[in-house]
């Protein structure tokens, strides 16, 4: 029903084009973007962070020390691309290492003024760093996380214990007003790429300590509800929760003023609205549609083009080592022979996909298209079947409730298709799928937390950082805290934490390729596509850049008058 | 009377208290643990014991209950009995400020939708019962079949597909406010209230002209049952041996038709109110249609995510809510007829 309206109404629009697709003299520096939820918080500690448009927000209202630099290149959709091996500074100005101390030292830009009016200083950077280990917010110590990950000397696994010591000590220190030094535990090439991350941006930390009382000493309520302070190319004007946000570009941005003077970003739940607003010329931007409706945007026109790039979004066919029979590797890897490949990337995604060659996103550093390859091969398969010990399907009924294939019930239009083109092909081998459709919270809880589902659908977790490193070290080692089909394999196990800690970058990427080799082999995850993020874009408007959090940097975007 | 309001009210006390446990444990038994999507799919085991250490979820049921009912000390504290609602795991807002967002929002929309449908479905019942089978009983009686035979949120779409697509008289369904009309300082949350007492009527012309689509929506559907049940209740009235003999003495008719109005009115206000807290549910799908962010919308996105604080004290408004308006509906029975009181 609600697919069959938002097409009906799209049609007449696109048909009768109801209002000119003008963007008007008032409309040059105010840029309207809609998606489909709110920003929930701004607190990078809150739960709320978790949900895309709050993201979205966060990274436009804050600031980080490095960012990645412009690779000078952009995707067959038109969306600019970075160099992650390549880094630039924002509030660090230059920074250097000194491996005999392990050792950072930053040297932080002067007379940076944020949208509270107070300057940047190294006392900034050390209250983000010490809010982060203090884990004080709801949300699972996402900044104590990305720390940890960089190598952080004491931002270790012992701070979580409830009675721990979660005050900083001196890994990060104060030189002087503009310099700052950041210890490590070993040198990590994955250091530099933590601090693009939004979970660590830097706080203005007088503006939060203004707001911060006896029993919230990290105003953690003040960011959840009211305001992200710190130095960011946009400062917040309104917040209306659960509907929109408003931000004004800063004055005083250290890069100078945005090209846009004033964002408008808006909750707008139903699909069909959305289109239809992009179409009228009410809207500039649109996220978070269906394949199907970009497919729909692009072939309407009427003054909107889709920009899309194949960047760290991924489809996998998830196998649960801990379940039996899954950790039966010629089962795996027969299940990965029948998986409908080509069908998948035409008919659930609209050809905006790949098929994913790898257990890596190929944009990240260190990707490498592993000799081991999958192709729909119902032959081979059966074969496979065979040999893993249940001919034609047949003894898999010993394990009731297993071949149930999970998928996030809220992806039902996207991912509903493809777990029904799956559970047709599977049925060729005889192997007959039951489809289980859950809600998001469940779907997490069994998942992430419980592991007691055997085969699900995943579509929407992407490792944020771009290097294969942290694509497999959190995902692919026994106890690796990413690592939800609890896949175990010593060999690839060996390779951790040398892997991280090796400073030879064509080193590191040798070792990262033998990883990749071994797990591809014996998959745990069945690659299946890498498929396109995209957004519905007004003809006029450029500038989309894609960074792996898939949040668009206002910043970088143009109106043309 | 006195002595039937204070039964009521005490009756209604015990009522909000025993939804408020049996919320709080149904809760507890649902088919996930809350904090696998909290902590997200890199959480190591230290992370989700952190959590759980700090969401109470370590503690026992009866000691998590004592907490949320603020008889004991715990990392969600304060409780319910020192007016906490405690804090959305979604969000970490105060769930009492995330209400006063939403709530008025929803109230917004279903007071004047409900106002609207009554304005139109009182008279028509009347009418078709007064003038009793023919044309216009026919076109009422096939009017609250077919409002009535879609669900609200396919209204809203047919009646945005047909006056903001087609024939361009309503303002795109984005919201509560066009995108460059500056909101009015919040008082009530309600904007049309909001703006007037602001003197701003630029921003009650556009608050206004985005309600009316969502308003029309849910009163068209709305409307229906109302007709009916009023039709009906008139209809039984007006066959009544005193209607009858009211004739026999020859009363005039506005006369009779004020008896038959009074008399048919106790069982229409019950229906009436049941309708009013059914509306809640209608007006979510409405809200979602029209982007209009309101409390519908909200409960939907916490049940889904298994926002247990947020859970909780939706299911309270909702249930003080529906509570008073039986209450008042129980007063207002007690007042047309007083030998309910007795």
């Amino acid at each position: 029903m609600r697919k069959g309206t938002s097409i009906l109404l799209t049609a007449t629009v696109a048909t009768s084009l109801l209002a000119p697709a003008a963007v008007t003299a008032q409309d040059q520096t105010q840029l309207v973007i809609l998606s489909p939820d709110a920003v929930a918080a701004l607190d990078t500690e809150a739960p709320g962070t978790l949900v895309l448009e709050s993201m979205a927000a966060l990274v436009n209202l804050m600031e980080p020390l490095v960012e990645f630099a412009p690779a000078g290149t952009h995707s067959e959709g038109g969306v600019h691309q970075l160099d992650f091996t390549s880094f630039e500074g924002r509030l660090a100005e230059s920074w250097e290492f000194d491996p005999d101390t392990l050792t950072y030292r930053f040297h932080l830009r002067q007379g940076v003024i944020g949208c509270s009016g107070n300057e940047f200083t190294a006392d900034d950077v050390l209250y983000t760093f010490a809010r982060a280990k203090s884990a004080s917010g709801t949300l699972g110590p996402l900044g104590w996380f990305m720390f940890n990950t960089g190598g952080v000397a004491g931002f270790t696994p012992d701070v979580l214990a409830p009675d721990a010591d979660r005050s900083l000590g001196d890994e990060v220190t104060k030189v002087d007003d503009f310099t700052v030094d950041i210890k490590v535990a070993s040198q990590r090439r994955l250091f530099l790429p933590v601090l693009t991350d939004f979970f660590v941006f830097i706080w203005d930390s007088k503006e939060m300590q203004a707001h911060a009382t006896e029993a919230d000493p990290w105003s953690h309520e003040y960011a959840t509800t009211t305001n992200a302070p710190s130095f960011g190319p946009y400062c917040l004007e309104s917040w209306t929760k659960g509907s929109e946000l408003t931000a004004v570009a800063n004055p005083s941005y250290y890069r100078g003023p945005a090209a846009i003077d004033r964002i408008v970003f808006r909750k707008v739940p139903e699909t069909a609205n959305r289109i239809a607003a992009l179409q009228a010329g009410q809207a500039h931007i649109v996220q978070n549609l269906t394949p199907r409706d970009y497919e729909f945007l692009r072939q309407a026109g009427n003054g909107v083009h889709v920009d899309s790039i194949v960047g760290n979004q991924f489809l996998f066919l998830g196998l649960s080592w801990n379940v039996p029979p899954f950790e039966n590797q010629a089962l795996r890897q027969a299940f990965a022979y029948a998986i409908p490949y080509e069908e998948i990337l035409s008919t659930g995604y609209g050809g905006q996909a790949t098929k994913w060659e790898g257990t890596v996103p190929s944009s990240y550093v260190g990707f490498h298209r592993t000799d081991a390859q999958y192709t729909t091969d119902l032959e081979k398969a059966a074969h496979l079947l065979d040999e893993a010990g249940f001919p034609g399907g047949a003894g898999l009924d010993q394990y009731p409730g297993v071949l149930r294939l999970a998928y996030v019930a809220e992806r039902e239009s996207t991912l509903g298709p493809i777990a029904t083109l799956i559970q047709s092909s599977f049925r060729q081998i005889g192997v007959e799928l039951e489809l289980d459709p859950m809600p998001q919270a469940q779907f997490a809880d069994r998942v992430f937390s419980k592991h007691d589902v055997g085969m699900f659908l995943d579509d929407q977790d992407k490792p944020d950082l771009p290097t294969a490193e942290y694509a497999l070290g959190p995902f692919m080692t026994t106890g690796g805290p990413g690592n939800y089909t609890l896949f175990s394999d010593p060999a690839v196990d060996a390779y951790f934490p040398a892997v991280y800690e090796e400073t030879d970058p064509a080193k590191q990427d040798q070792m990262l390729a033998e990883i990749q080799e071994i797990i591809m082999a014996t998959p745990n995850w069945l690659p299946i596509a890498e498929y396109a993020t995209q957004w519905g874009v007004r003809d006029g408007v450029s500038g989309l850049t894609w960074h792996p959090d898939l949040q668009l940097r206002w910043y970088d975007l143009k109106v043309e008058p | 009377m006195t002595g039937y309001a204070l039964r009521r009210l005490g009756v209604g006390v015990l009522q909000l208290a025993a939804i408020t446990v049996l919320v709080f444990v149904v809760m507890r038994f649902l088919p996930a643990d809350p904090v696998g999507r909290l902590v997200g799919f890199t959480a190591s085991p230290e992370t989700i014991a952190l959590t759980r250490d700090k969401l109470d979820l370590d503690e026992s049921l009866p000691d998590q209950l004592l907490i949320y009912l603020g008889l004991r000390e715990g990392d969600q504290s304060p409780g319910l009995l020192q007016g906490s609602l405690g804090d959305s795991w979604n969000t970490g807002a105060p769930v009492v400020d995330q209400i006063a967002q939403y709530l008025p929002v929803t109230l917004e929309l279903i007071i004047l939708a409900f106002v609207a449908a009554l304005l139109v479905a009182v008279p028509l019942g009347v009418l078709a019962a007064v003038r009793g089978s023919g044309r216009l009983d026919a076109g009422i009686r096939f009017y609250g079949l077919f409002a009535g035979a879609q669900p609200e949120f396919w209204w809203g779409l047919a009646f945005i597909f047909l006056f903001y697509v087609t024939w361009q008289v309503a303002p795109a369904p984005l919201g509560r406010l066009d995108f460059l009309t500056a909101p009015p300082p919040r008082v009530t949350g309600m904007l049309t209230v909001d703006s007037l007492l602001a003197g701003n009527l630029a921003a009650f012309r556009d608050a206004a002209a985005h309600l009316v689509l969502p308003v029309v929506t849910l009163a068209f559907v709305l409307t229906g049952p109302i007709i009916k049940m009023v039709r009906q209740n008139v209809a039984k009235a007006m066959a009544s041996e005193y209607v009858l003999y009211a004739r026999g003495c020859g009363l005039p008719t506005r006369q009779i038709a004020a008896y038959t109005f009074r008399n048919s009115l106790a069982p229409s206000v019950t229906l009436i109110a049941i309708l009013f807290a059914y509306m809640l549910g209608g007006a979510v799908l409405v809200e979602q249609v029209f982007s209009l962010g309101g409390l519908g919308q909200w409960a939907v996105a916490s049940v889904l995510s298994f926002d247990f604080p947020a859970i909780q004290g939706i299911v309270l408004v909702i249930t003080v809510g529906t509570l008073l308006v039986l209450l008042a509906v129980d007063l207002l029975h007690a007042r047309i007829d007083p030998r309910v009181a007795r």
